[in-house]
């Protein structure tokens, strides 16, 4: 198949202010449908703001970005917004409300195919709720449906943030160390779910992982990041532990 | 298939009722029910129509000042007069917050220094005696001091500085007691004094807040300032009186304008100052994690301390100064007429006397004061709520037409929360009065505006650092900007919006006194109709029922800030 990407990245470099060194020096990297990413690397070499790119949250410095075919830069106007309603985005901070249930924060996973008169709707009568349960449940907190955000553990809030993706369905899916927050037979329960998710149909997932065995078990592809540059990128399968220790290995060197 | 099982409460397929919620929202509509009942709907006749004439002559002259040398003379000296009171205003409470902030701070009575009982005992007592002067308008204290000591500086910097300091030495506990107490009990566990430990290991983890809490009151300083002149004690607001019962609106807008440019500078240091210590928090008696923190506001701290010493260091050059420019004479507070005249008062004021209308009347009035506090709320919070959305900074720099447009109308927006905030209440009251015929009405509109400028502000503060992150991710999954707001962004900061409601709810008793001075109604009128006939046993009455009336929609406050939470 030589369908277009789901997301190009062409020479890109991210520069914050303040920072020396490029957060992502000079990235080329195409991702297709059907294909599980995962981001390994220590902290700091450049994930989240790979994450952030992708999602249209940061513009490049230099070089371009598309997304579902549309460039990042333009990606934020208002006649996108179908576009931006199949990228989903599991962030590393939740990003839910806390004083609501969790089943109106499921249910803004879908503000992007409703109009404003709906959105109201739905906030005030979170639905459907079969399909708002069915996604709690398939990250095991169902039983949390109708529980203040955020009274529920950090475990339970990054699972409904979970389940707000599951419930938009997107095309794209973004995930930043999505179960770092989780016990580990949760993690592999819940990043099979998400891998399940991206292998239907003409979709993709990118997560960005600390936990390398597990990366291993549920993604395809491996890219490795070291200092905002790429270490390598490969299948899963070829992926050794001695490519991993040393990807870890030399970390440890550059800030000891 | 039948069960005999009922549907376990997480299988509905509605959300279940909070009925704490759902009781709140009854009592709440009854009681705005019963101060609309109150203030009389069904009067017949509230509006006036003929006033609108004098209503509009008063806003044209907005843009006609009386611009002539005299004037512009007489308003920048007034101007430095009013400065000059809220400084010296500001400082005396401040110090009054410096020790009354340590004296009610539960952790200098607690266990750990001493016998629990005595301290829970000295705790009470010193809450007790801080919570009169703070249950008392500065236009209060103004009426008692102008009695004793004439037409004085030091009237108005007391006014202003015995109030506030009570609210300020509130405000210190609280922040002093969020302090960790680790670095305290180290030192004492390595011999230090409770004082020197208290001094050495507390007070300097807080003394960024409470220098931004000055602040803070500083600002509100300078409006009280212009409404104690309206009551005689000089600079911007007693001109303001003066050139109101000539009806020179044209003059009146020269030193409203005046104020404006005061408030507007203050209002912008004072934020500039609280930008990145939300000291106000502590104010609204919120906990610590609903103040929602930016994550890069941390690394910023280092700048902004450095401007909060900055701006310490002006006004501690400022304090002499204006000193020596209103000609204060403390011995004044002690000599012989300030003795004699103080003795008479006292005498005079005890026994306190309901007077010829008995308790009933004492009772009704206070019943008016409390419908008009919550009138003035509900309209208030009703304008300020909205407005103080489409006032907001715009976030990016973008120059496309609608977007400039956008941003030129939260700025005249913003403009106008000003104005509402820097005309004083007493100066709205004389206008609204026009077209409403007096009673509990006209003071309710007249605070509402005045409010509505306070409000739009500090819940603009609270848009400004409330945390953008879930609003912008709906964005980016593609939600509308109505979607994000509705699911993210007005839920995110409602809690916080009703809890500076509740907040200015407090303060709006206190200051049903200076709209009830132009003869609105409720306790305000009584009191000035007892200061003009020299009733100073009747004035202590009505001060009394003031402090229960205080006292009791504080502490409904703090229970419903509670639920909410």
């Amino acid at each position: 198949m030589t369908a277009d990407p789901l997301l190009s990245f062409d020479g890109v470099t991210v520069r914050y202010p303040g920072m020396e060194r490029a957060a992502v020096g000079d990235l080329t990297l195409r991702i297709g449908a059907g294909e599980r990413v995962a981001l390994v690397g220590p902290s700091g070499a450049g994930k989240s703001t790979i994450l952030a790119l992708a999602a249209g949250l940061t513009v490049p410095t230099e070089g371009r970005v598309r997304i579902l075919g549309v460039d990042s830069a333009i990606i934020g106007r208002r006649a996108n917004r179908a576009v931006r309603s199949r990228i989903g985005i599991v962030s590393q901070d939740y990003a839910l409300v806390g004083p609501l249930r969790a089943a109106t924060n499921v249910a803004a996973g879908r503000l992007g195919r409703w109009s404003w008169p709906r959105a109201v709707r739905t906030f005030v009568r979170p639905g459907p709720i079969d399909e708002i349960r069915s996604a709690l449940d398939r990250v095991g907190i169902a039983d949390k449906i109708w529980e203040r955000t955020d009274q529920l553990s950090g475990g339970e809030q990054q699972r409904t943030a979970i389940a707000r993706t599951l419930f938009q369905s997107p095309d794209l899916l973004l995930a930043d160390e999505p179960v770092s927050a989780l016990d580990p037979a949760r993690s592999e329960s819940v990043m099979a779910v998400l891998a399940d998710e991206a292998a239907s149909g003409g979709r993709a997932l990118v997560a960005s992982m600390h936990d390398a065995p597990l990366a291993l078990n549920h993604c395809d592809r491996i890219i490795a990041m070291r200092l905002g540059r790429v270490l390598f990128d490969r299948p899963a399968a070829e992926v050794t532990q001695d490519l991993l220790d040393q990807l870890y290995h030399l970390e440890d060197r550059s800030t000891a | 298939m039948t069960t005999a099982v009922a549907p376990a409460a997480r299988e509905r397929s509605v959300p279940p009722a909070r009925w704490d919620r759902r009781w709140w929202l009854v009592a709440v509509l009854g009681v705005g029910g019963w101060a609309v009942w109150t203030a009389g709907v069904d009067r017949g006749e509230l509006i006036n129509e003929r006033g609108w004439g004098q209503v509009g002559d008063f806003f044209a002259a907005m843009f006609q000042p009386d611009l002539s040398r005299e004037m512009l003379e007489l308003t920048v000296r007034e101007a430095g007069v009013t400065v000059g009171y809220a400084l010296l205003g500001s400082a005396v409470a401040l110090a009054i917050g410096m020790v009354g902030g340590v004296l009610l701070t539960e952790r200098i009575w607690s266990p750990q220094h001493g016998p629990m009982a005595r301290g829970r005992i000295g705790w009470m007592a010193s809450r007790v005696v801080f919570a009169v002067p703070r249950s008392m308008h500065e236009v209060v204290f103004g009426l008692l001091l102008v009695n004793i000591l004439g037409l004085d500086p030091l009237v108005a910097v007391l006014a202003l500085g015995i109030p506030y300091g009570a609210v300020t030495s509130k405000v210190f506990a609280e922040l002093l007691d969020d302090v960790p107490t680790d670095a305290e009990l180290s030192l004492r566990a390595s011999g230090a004094g409770r004082v020197t430990a208290f001094v050495f290991g507390t007070v300097p983890q807080a003394f960024s807040d409470l220098l931004s809490y000055a602040f803070y009151r500083f600002e509100c300083a300078l409006r009280g300032a212009a409404v104690l002149g309206i009551i005689g004690a000089g600079g911007l607001g007693f001109q303001l009186a003066l050139s109101f019962t000539s009806l020179r609106y044209d003059e009146m807008w020269t030193l409203l304008w005046a104020l404006i440019l005061l408030s507007g500078v203050a209002d912008r240091w004072s934020s500039a100052v609280r930008r990145r210590r939300n000291a106000l928090a502590a104010e609204t008696n919120m906990a610590a994690d609903e103040v929602s923190v930016v994550t890069d506001v941390d690394a910023a701290a280092p700048a902004g301390d450095r401007f909060i010493r900055l701006s310490a260091l002006v006004c501690a050059i400022g304090v002499p100064v204006a000193w020596w420019w209103l000609e204060i004479d403390i011995s004044n507070l002690w000599d012989q007429r300030a003795r004699t005249l103080g003795g008479e008062l006292i005498a005079d004021a005890w026994p306190p006397a309901i007077g010829a209308g008995g308790l009933a009347e004492l009772i009704d009035d206070s019943l008016q004061t409390i419908a008009l506090a919550v009138l003035a709320l509900a309209l208030s919070f009703i304008v300020a709520s909205p407005l103080s959305f489409l006032a907001r900074r715009p976030a990016g720099r973008t120059t496309d037409p609608t977007a400039v447009a956008r941003r030129l109308g939260a700025t005249l927006l913003r403009f106008v929360l000003l104005i509402g905030r820097s005309v004083p209440p007493p100066v709205w009251a004389f206008v609204v009065v026009f077209v409403l015929f007096p009673g509990l009405w006209p003071g309710a509109v007249a605070l509402a505006i005045y409010n509505a400028g306070v409000l739009g502000r500090l819940q603009g503060e609270v848009l400004e650092n409330h945390d953008p992150r879930p609003a912008r991710q709906l964005v980016a999954t593609g939600a509308s900007g109505g979607g994000a707001l509705t699911f993210a962004t007005i839920p995110g900061v409602s809690g916080r919006y009703v809890a500076l409601g509740l907040y200015r709810w407090e303060v709006m008793i206190r200051e049903t006194v200076i709209v009830g001075v132009v003869g609105a109604a409720g306790l305000g009128r009584r009191l000035d109709q007892q200061t003009s006939a020299f009733d100073y046993d009747g004035i202590v009455a009505t001060i009394a029922a003031l402090f229960v009336v205080t006292l009791a929609v504080d502490f409904a406050s703090a229970a419903i800030r509670r639920t909410l939470r």
